[in-house]
């Protein structure tokens, strides 16, 4: 037990440290989904039994990601090091959720929301989670059973190969497949309802960016230091790097939006880009593989509201608002490439 | 091509980190040693531009990189300090994203790809997953990578690290030869018989500051007790409760 709780000491101490900066509390923008829903309805109990399905498809894999957020900053190999018998490791794995404050948080939320018994509910699948994250683990070896991602090609051109690398990395987050999950909810809805809403299609697309908004903040989160390295080593000028990237995020985008509604969602992703770009280049937040994207509070806010209102005054008014949206990702080009050019930019 | 670097200084806080360091690479390979910290790295980062010195120039074939990064970017062939591999690509796949980054075209690439893969030892390995390749692998893909597109100048940080003695023999051979049709290499390694036989010249970093560059003393010859007289000994002390 005190080996423990010596492990549990370090785990502590560094979640502290790292709750210094507000970029550190690790939200995904659908944390803003989850609250907006909350101060939209009106009788809590209802509102929540209503969006349960919905928010089944969204709390499921940020639970996931909850799981991993606090144990994941001590070296895999290090924490392995540990002399932690198997009971201990499973005991330190269910107490690290305790001290990830995306789980008080998100907790807080649903006890204020549907009371202190769906609060415990949550805990406990919460738990259960954790449970099945550690046994997957073992079973797997921690390997990623996903390699399909292998498959997916060079693409042509000069930065065929940058654009490959994003392509992988994006379907390697969890934002990708909610986002997937919200597409063929909303395609199925289009396609097979008996009267579909139509004004439902790019408010529905508009949630699909919303929820690809985070990975805009961290596009070079999955990359390791030594592949940033070797970005800034290549005779490219940065601005060339960036757009390839974006390219890939706005294709994948464009993808899983086709169905519901193209122009909301690239005007909305155009935005998520150009305010994601600061973070992107000058935060030093590491991302890990199949988890969501964890952004920053404040960035994340200017992505909703700003992305939200430019995406629905195009719904609504004029396409002048997507012309909006390229002049506002232009700029964040022209500005990244002043940032990547500062050397320091290299080091994360 | 010629490596010139002159008055370089860099500073990280208040400690610093390269004091005042001016040396010319013409041909030939050029040893970098000093202990751990000692500037080695930093100094290659300012060399290759992913650093900016905070005073001092760098210019490699004439070029100043603070300058024109693009075209020195283009003449150089590094492995970096954190060898630099994208790590969702296969090793294949990592040299056929920067080889036309370096304006070779797809088949050239190919052929040398499959070249280099070979000599170095890679080619059953080729379509691995760099993620699940041992350190010996990544730093021979990360060399593989730095050769791809024939540069006139190498800058190697530690390439022969966690190296088996077959393949170090290799890339000794190969650097050779590059150095024999006038490539110009800098390289750092802490293996000090083998800069005995390898470099031609060698220049000793202690605290950031160069302290013997055997280019100015044709006198004497660099063999590993030269690199202790200018670096610390090692403390002595023994840890009594060690095995007890």
């Amino acid at each position: 037990m005190a080996r423990l709780l010596a492990a549990l000491r370090l785990l502590w101490a560094v979640t502290r440290r790292d709750l210094n900066s507000l970029s550190s509390l690790g939200l995904n923008n659908l944390f803003f989904c989850v609250a907006f829903l909350v101060q939209g309805s009106h009788d809590r109990e209802t509102a929540f039994l209503t969006a349960l399905p919905f928010l089944l498809v969204l709390f499921l894999p940020m639970l996931f990601a909850i799981s991993a957020g606090t144990l994941e900053k001590v070296p895999s190999v290090r924490a392995n090091l540990w002399p932690l018998s198997p009971k201990e490791r499973v005991l330190l794995r269910a107490a690290g959720i305790a001290l990830s404050p995306a789980f008080w948080l998100l907790g807080g939320v649903i006890v204020l929301w549907a009371g202190v018994a769906v609060g415990l509910c949550f805990i406990a699948f919460a738990a259960l989670v954790q449970l099945l994250v550690f046994c997957a683990a073992r079973v797997t070896g921690g390997e990623s059973p996903f390699r399909l991602l292998t498959y997916v090609p060079r693409f042509p051109g000069t930065l065929g190969g940058v654009v490959q690398v994003s392509l992988r990395h994006i379907l390697s987050s969890l934002d990708f497949y909610t986002a997937v999950m919200l597409s063929v909810v909303g395609t199925s809805y289009r396609f097979c309802a008996a009267k579909p809403q139509v004004d439902a299609f790019p408010i529905l697309a508009l949630l699909i960016a919303l929820t690809l908004s985070t990975y805009a903040q961290r596009m070079f989160g999955l990359e390791s230091p030594g592949s940033v390295a070797r970005y800034h080593l290549l005779p490219v000028a940065g601005w060339r790097i960036l757009l390839a990237k974006d390219v890939a995020y706005l294709g994948v985008l464009a993808t899983v939006a086709l169905p519901l509604g193209l122009a909301p969602a690239m005007t909305f992703g155009l935005i998520a880009i150009a305010l994601g770009r600061y973070p992107s280049l000058r935060q030093t937040a590491r991302q890990t593989a199949w988890r969501f994207t964890g952004g920053d509070i404040r960035f994340g806010a200017l992505q909703i509201v700003f992305g939200g209102l430019v995406a629905m005054g195009n719904m609504r008014t004029s396409h002048w608002f997507f012309a909006v949206a390229v002049g506002t990702y232009v700029l964040s080009l022209i500005a990244g490439d002043f940032w990547w050019n500062r050397s320091s930019s290299y080091h994360r | 091509m010629m490596i010139h670097c002159r008055n370089v200084t860099k500073s990280y806080g208040g400690r610093v980190a390269v004091n005042d360091v001016t040396f010319t690479v013409s041909s030939g390979i050029c040893g970098l040693l000093g202990a751990n910290g000692a500037g080695k790295s930093t100094l290659l980062k300012i060399l290759t531009g992913l650093l900016t010195a905070d005073e001092g120039t760098v210019t490699i074939a004439g070029h100043d990189i603070a300058a024109k990064p693009a075209v020195v970017k283009q003449l150089i062939g590094v492995v970096p300090e954190e060898i630099g591999l994208f790590e969702s690509l296969s090793i294949a796949e990592n040299l056929h994203l920067v080889g036309p980054i370096y304006r070779l075209s797809a088949k050239k690439t190919e052929m040398r790809t499959s070249e280099l893969l070979e000599l170095l030892g890679l080619s059953s390995s080729r379509d691995k997953p760099v993620s699940e390749c041992s350190y010996g692998m990544r730093k021979k893909t990360a060399l593989a990578m730095a050769l791809l597109h024939n540069p006139g100048v190498l800058l190697l940080d530690e390439p022969f690290e966690g190296i088996d003695p077959s393949s170090s023999r290799t890339i000794l051979r190969v650097l050779r030869a590059a150095a024999r049709q006038g490539t110009a290499i800098l390289l750092t390694s802490h293996i000090l018989p083998l800069m005995e036989t390898l470099a031609s010249r060698v220049l000793i970093l202690k605290r950031g500051k160069l302290v013997w560059d055997s280019a100015l003393e044709p006198s004497q010859i660099f063999t590993s007790e030269t690199y202790f007289r200018f670096v610390d000994d090692a403390p002595t002390k023994e840890l009594t409760w060690l095995g007890s």
